[in-house]
């Protein structure tokens, strides 16, 4: 109709010019600079986070919400990745500067910027610091930390800027450096008065409404969980706007890339790894961290067969390395001692490698006393040998590989039974009642060398295999509080190598870390840390979408 | 509502119990009044059953895998050499990983090097048994009990109402959860744990339609004429009730066999190293793209199994019809 | 009648009682409680566990514990679920609409399986009936994690898009990502409803009573709706006994699959995770369903078929 035709060229041309517009000129922040905006839509295995609080109970302490509150918070200092060391990053760390340590080692003094605030403009001063340390410190308050923050004497704040923490005996640099930091602030003004653990009374512990971080928490539902910008965030703007959590199936998170539903598969199935390389708008990325998780054989030493060294030998004689990598799909690195390759600061490569050699393995038996009568292995007394292997239901991989160990002993002559259990179930036969034979073991190695210590010193409490060397007790311990790097590298290498010889526990390969981007998504790229959203140097303040 | 009782459609001797009845409908071209002996129930069933061509391939299908999977095994130790555990190797020492379907393998070899057809072969008796013993068990107990709450009635009805009710609300898989703890399920005690959880079904359909014919006109008759309650059941009711079993009794295998491999992929039901088709279709899934050979062959295998099976208590439902 | 009614309304609430004992001691009796998961992590140390087991209450003599669980459910507090750290109810408060409307919809399609299982008998033998009852059992022999990956795979494949989670922007949207769960849902429905009425129909087919109305020169509508119809629901009726509580329970699995946010899913983490207010708590509400949809369906029977009659 003529009458309209003029309103309908007006408007069309209207909408044209809005759509250039808003596609040309990215967002302006009020700095300044151009930010380019978008939203990275991730498929995540991990569910979402039940709970948000920055100082979680043991049974809150997962991935999602590690990935929250990496997103939503801001520490005194960090890690860096690439130099393994502590260190003080202008973009995202709330200390002006590396701490001030006193002579005796035992007294750290930090200072805080000036700059800093919380995402409702509110200054953050170390009152919001003492607050949390006065709440978190407090036994009924179940921190999941709490074992180290109870290696701090005392915390003061004896002015808005200023952190003194002290604590109980000098630790060597690196791991005090990381308790004294530990703490990190929570918003005073906001959480006073409100209970510290009852969502009830304090609403802030499912949704936090005042955040320090790049970013706060939008949306919590079973399906997703959305981060948006933070737009009064004191140090580096992030260029994304928004980052959406998107709960995955392992069948269906790769999928939900292809279909452009996703920009980021954080985890997927190794399995699907040389499928996903072939997708042709995906950008498929692996590397060995300095922090990796690696799979070991634990012995139960209590067992009478097992108490014997040469028994142990032997068994591991029988696996070969390379077969378990080929069951990885190759994704995976040989693992010789108690930390992964990528750790070069600590690693001692001058242990005993127990590499495959079904002969020796045979031999050794035989030197044990053990016989084999036709295909079946016999004791002493007669008594055909049983072993049992344990392992999760939940872990394909742990599946497969006690399958392949019940394989290579029945070489030896060994019955070996497999027995699957639920994975609750599983961890309580063998970390609470210690009631197996072998089990499948799925480690995780920190970057310090002190992390290993509940499962190597006799008393620790992951110590399943009853493993109780007190030489090594006595490392470990003088380890914690050397000063000296020199000689603290020293101490843990005899640490290695004499737990390689107990051989206690048989650490088999470890896996390389792995991920998909879709090739929209700019800036990323791994270091040395285990994941690239938490142990990254906060890259993802860098992170940014194509148009 | 059905007057089906075992005799013949219209003889006019129903509530007498005995199928010897001679009354039957003259042939077509009969020029003289020949009495001819009627073949009772199941007799006519057969024949019937026996024509259907679908019922029949059904049958037959069914039957080849019950021996196959009763023979597979023997055959992949005698003729194959080959064990489902024995992780193989390729010439260079290589572990067998993945290799799709060649001269020697020849269903391919499954993520730790293991052959699939031999896999396959013995993972039949497991699924297999689940199966049947799951229907077996489901049928017994939850015809016996339909029967009697809806017979019976009266506090009887009330007391079997309540264990159905209980049955049908324990909290299945949490129970399965806990049994996985408490024992590994093996093969029979996950059909018995099945076969506990299907049974209620059965009994309350079961239970439905012995409600509406205990009051016909020959069951009251044959009651009032001395019939003990079990006979009355066992000859009056039960006919009618087989129907409904029959129909049942597909569902109960099938569902069985498909409960088993859903319990696969939530990573319970049948442990691992032990296979069987459900938790070989649920494991391979990752690498369809992949492997497609690990995927297509339990799955086939399943769907093939409950075809058969469905098909033919179809069958055998239609045929003890007798009013075809 | 009403004599029936309390009888059973008395049962119920016994059995109901029953239920949740019972599965209270199935918690307390299996080894591996929720703080198991935590037992392979490197930094809890043995009094964090003991710590959480004290508040969880998990070490109070069982006796007590019961008393507080059965008086916290009575007044439907049901405690705090330890995962969550909210009330159970209000945790699953959430999931209630999103299972709810999956499960109306699948009901529909499973709903469409009257008309089949009537059409299949009346043509008995002939194409109609062979093509729907090749398709139920084709249906029937898939297992339906599997269907629903594959329908992913195919979509993805297809056009390039599959559905998962909630559809948010509009009706449309909203359509899109609930059609296929609820489908796959309810094919299973279907099928079984299809099944059971072809079997019942073809029973009362041959009836003497249908030839008679047929002889009367009744139209057909009316002898299909009147006689026929209430006469072959009876298993329809059992069926619909079940069809309440796996309304609210769905399906873990599919819901896993699809992302949708529903109670499957929140059942099968609180028993994986051991969280048990939360798992006692949908027990008791799945129970009850259960109950209520049982006892509608025995009054269903009642109405459909009029020669049961609860006598005494």
């Amino acid at each position: 109709m003529p009458k309209f035709r003029s309103l309908y060229w007006l408007a069309s041309l209207l909408l044209l010019l809005a759509s250039c517009t808003s596609a040309a000129s990215p967002t302006q922040n009020p700095g300044g600079a151009s930010r380019k905006g978008g939203v990275l839509r991730v498929a995540t295995l991990g569910g979402a986070p039940k709970v948000l609080h920055p100082y979680p109970e043991p049974q809150y302490n997962t991935t999602p919400l590690a990935d929250a509150l990496t997103l939503m918070e801001s520490g005194l200092i960090d890690l860096n990745y690439d130099t393994l060391d502590y260190w003080v990053n202008p973009d995202y760390c709330l200390a002006k500067d590396m701490p001030v340590i006193s002579p005796d080692g035992r007294t750290f003094t930090f200072t805080l910027r000036d700059d800093i605030k919380w995402s409702d403009g509110q200054p953050i001063t170390s009152a919001d610091f003492q607050f949390a340390w006065d709440n978190a410190s407090k036994p009924e308050n179940d921190f999941v930390g709490l074992d180290d923050l109870e290696r701090i004497a005392s915390f003061t704040t004896p002015d808005p800027k200023t952190i003194v923490v002290t604590l109980k005996e000098p630790l060597a640099r690196f791991l005090a450096m990381g308790i004294a930091a530990g703490i990190g602030p929570v918003p005073k003004h906001v959480w006073e008065g409100k209970p510290w653990l009852d969502p009830n009374g304090n609403p802030e512990i499912l949704k936090p409404t005042v955040v320090s971080g790049p970013f706060i928490p939008k949306e919590i539902s079973a399906e997703r969980t959305t981060f948006v910008r933070n737009p009064n965030y004191w140090g580096k703007a992030p260029q994304l706007d928004e980052i959406d959590f998107i709960a995955a199936s392992p069948q269906t998170a790769l999928e939900l890339a292809k279909t452009q539903q996703a920009e980021w598969v954080e985890q997927f199935p190794p399995s699907q790894f040389t499928e996903a390389k072939q997708i042709s708008t995906l950008n498929v990325i692996d590397w060995s961290g300095a922090s990796g998780s690696y799979r070991s054989i634990e012995f139960n030493l209590r067992r009478p067969l097992l108490a014997d060294k040469r028994v142990r030998e032997a068994l591991v004689r029988a696996i070969n390395r390379a077969d378990l990598i080929q069951f990885e799909d190759n994704l995976a690195v040989p693992q010789y001692g108690l930390y992964t390759e990528g750790n070069t600061k600590w690693v001692n490569h001058n242990v005993e490698h127990y590499d495959y050699d079904m002969n020796k393995a045979k031999s050794l038996l035989k030197d044990a006393g053990y016989t084999l009568d036709g295909t079946v292995l016999k004791d002493r007394s007669g008594q055909p040998v049983k072993v049992e292997i344990l392992f999760p239901t939940t872990s394909q991989p742990r599946q497969k590989m006690a399958a392949y160990l019940q394989q290579q002993w029945k070489q030896l002559g060994i019955d070996a039974t497999v027995t699957g259990l639920e994975f609750n179930t599983f961890v309580d036969r063998a970390q609470r009642q210690k009631d197996f034979d072998i089990t499948m073991g799925s480690w995780t190695a920190g970057l310090d060398p002190d992390g290993i210590r509940s499962q190597i010193k006799s008393d620790g409490t992951q110590n399943a295999t009853g493993y109780s060397n007190p030489r090594v007790d006595q490392l470990m311990d003088q380890g914690a509080v050397e000063q000296d790097e020199g000689r603290r590298k020293s101490i843990y290498d005899e640490v290695q190598k004499t737990v390689m010889d107990d051989l206690p526990m048989f650490p088999t390969v470890t896996l390389k870390n792995f991920t998909a981007f879709d090739k929209k998504v700019q800036g990323v790229s791994p270091s040395k840390g285990g994941d690239i959203l938490t142990a990254n140097n906060m890259q993802v303040l860098s992170w940014s979408l194509a148009q | 509502m059905t007057q089906v009782t075992g005799q013949p459609q219209f003889s006019r001797t129903t509530g007498r119990d005995g199928a010897r009845d001679r009354e039957a409908r003259p042939p077509k071209d009969a020029q003289v009044e020949e009495i001819v002996p009627s073949k009772g129930l199941y007799r006519r069933a057969w024949e019937k059953f026996r024509h259907d061509p679908v019922s029949v391939a059904a049958a037959c299908g069914l039957s080849l895998i019950v021996l196959i999977t009763l023979l597979g095994p023997v055959f992949a130790d005698q003729v194959l050499h080959t064990t489902p555990e024995t992780i193989m190797r390729l010439p260079d020492q290589r572990v067998a990983i993945l290799q799709p379907p060649d001269s020697r393998f020849l269903l391919g070899t499954d993520d730790l090097g293991r052959d699939v057809l031999t896999r396959l072969l013995y993972a039949g008796r497991v699924s297999l048994s689940i199966g049947f013993m799951v229907a077996f068990i489901s049928i017994v107990v939850g015809t016996a009990a339909g029967l009697a709450a809806g017979y019976w009635g009266g506090w009887v009805d009330d007391v079997i109402n309540a264990v159905i009710q209980f049955v049908f609300n324990i909290p299945g898989l949490f129970v399965l959860i806990i049994l996985s703890v408490m024992f590994r399920p093996g093969v029979v005690a996950l059909a018995i744990i099945f076969g506990f959880f299907f049974w209620p079904g059965t009994a309350r359909q079961v239970r439905g339609v012995a409600q509406s014919v205990r009051n016909l006109d020959y069951v009251v008759a044959a009651q009032s004429l001395g019939a003990s309650s079990v006979r009355v059941m066992v000859r009056h009711i039960l006919p009618n009730v087989a129907n409904i079993i029959m129909v049942v009794a597909g569902f109960d295998v099938a569902g069985a066999i498909l409960g088993e491999s859903a319990l696969s992929y939530l990573g319970f039901g049948v442990q691992v190293p032990l296979s069987s088709w459900g938790n070989m279709l649920s494991g391979s899934i990752d690498m369809f793209h992949k492997a497609p050979w690990l995927v297509y062959p339990p799955g086939a295998m399943i769907f093939v199994t409950v075809l058969c099976v469905v098909l033919l208590a179809d069958g055998l439902r239609d045929a003890l019809d007798p009013r075809v | 009648m009403h004599q029936f009614l309390i009888r059973r309304l008395i049962q119920s609430a016994l059995l109901l009682w029953l239920l949740m004992t019972f599965t209270f001691a199935l918690t307390r009796l299996t080894p591996g409680g929720p703080e198991a998961a935590f037992l392979e992590n490197p930094k809890i140390t043995q009094e964090d566990i003991a710590r959480m087991r004290a508040r969880f209450g998990l070490d109070d003599p069982m006796p007590l514990a019961y008393a507080k669980w059965l008086t916290s459910a009575v007044t439907l507090d049901f405690g705090r679920s330890y995962f969550y750290l909210r009330p159970p109810l209000d945790v699953m408060k959430d999931r209630v609409w999103p299972t709810v409307q999956l499960g109306l919809l699948a009901y529909c399609f499973a709903v469409l399986g009257i008309p089949l299982g009537i059409v299949a008998a009346f043509h008995r033998g002939r194409p109609p009936d062979v093509i729907i009852r090749i398709f139920t059992v084709l249906w029937d022999a898939v297992p339906t994690w599997w269907m629903a990956l594959v329908i992913i795979v195919v979509l993805s494949a297809t056009i390039g898009w599959f559905p998962q989670g909630q559809g948010r922007d509009g009706p449309v949207d909203w359509f899109t990502h609930i059609i296929f769960p609820s489908m796959i849902l309810g094919m299973g429905g279907m099928v079984a409803f299809t099944r059971y009425v072809r079997s019942q129909v073809l029973e009362v087919l041959g009836q003497d009573y249908v030839r008679v109305a047929r002889a009367k020169g009744l139209p057909e509508y009316i002898v299909t709706g009147r006689h026929i119809l209430r006469n072959s629901l009876l298993p329809v009726v059992t069926l619909l006994g079940g069809f309440l509580p796996s309304l609210l329970s769905g399906a873990a699995i599919t819901e896993g699959i699809f992302n949708w946010p529903g109670m499957g899913r929140l059942y099968l983490e609180a028993a994986s995770t051991r969280d048990y207010p939360l798992l006692l708590c949908i027990i008791t509400v799945l129970t009850l369903a259960t109950l209520i949809g049982m006892l509608c369906a025995d009054l269903l029977y009642g109405f459909v078929d009029p020669r049961i009659r609860y006598t005494r």
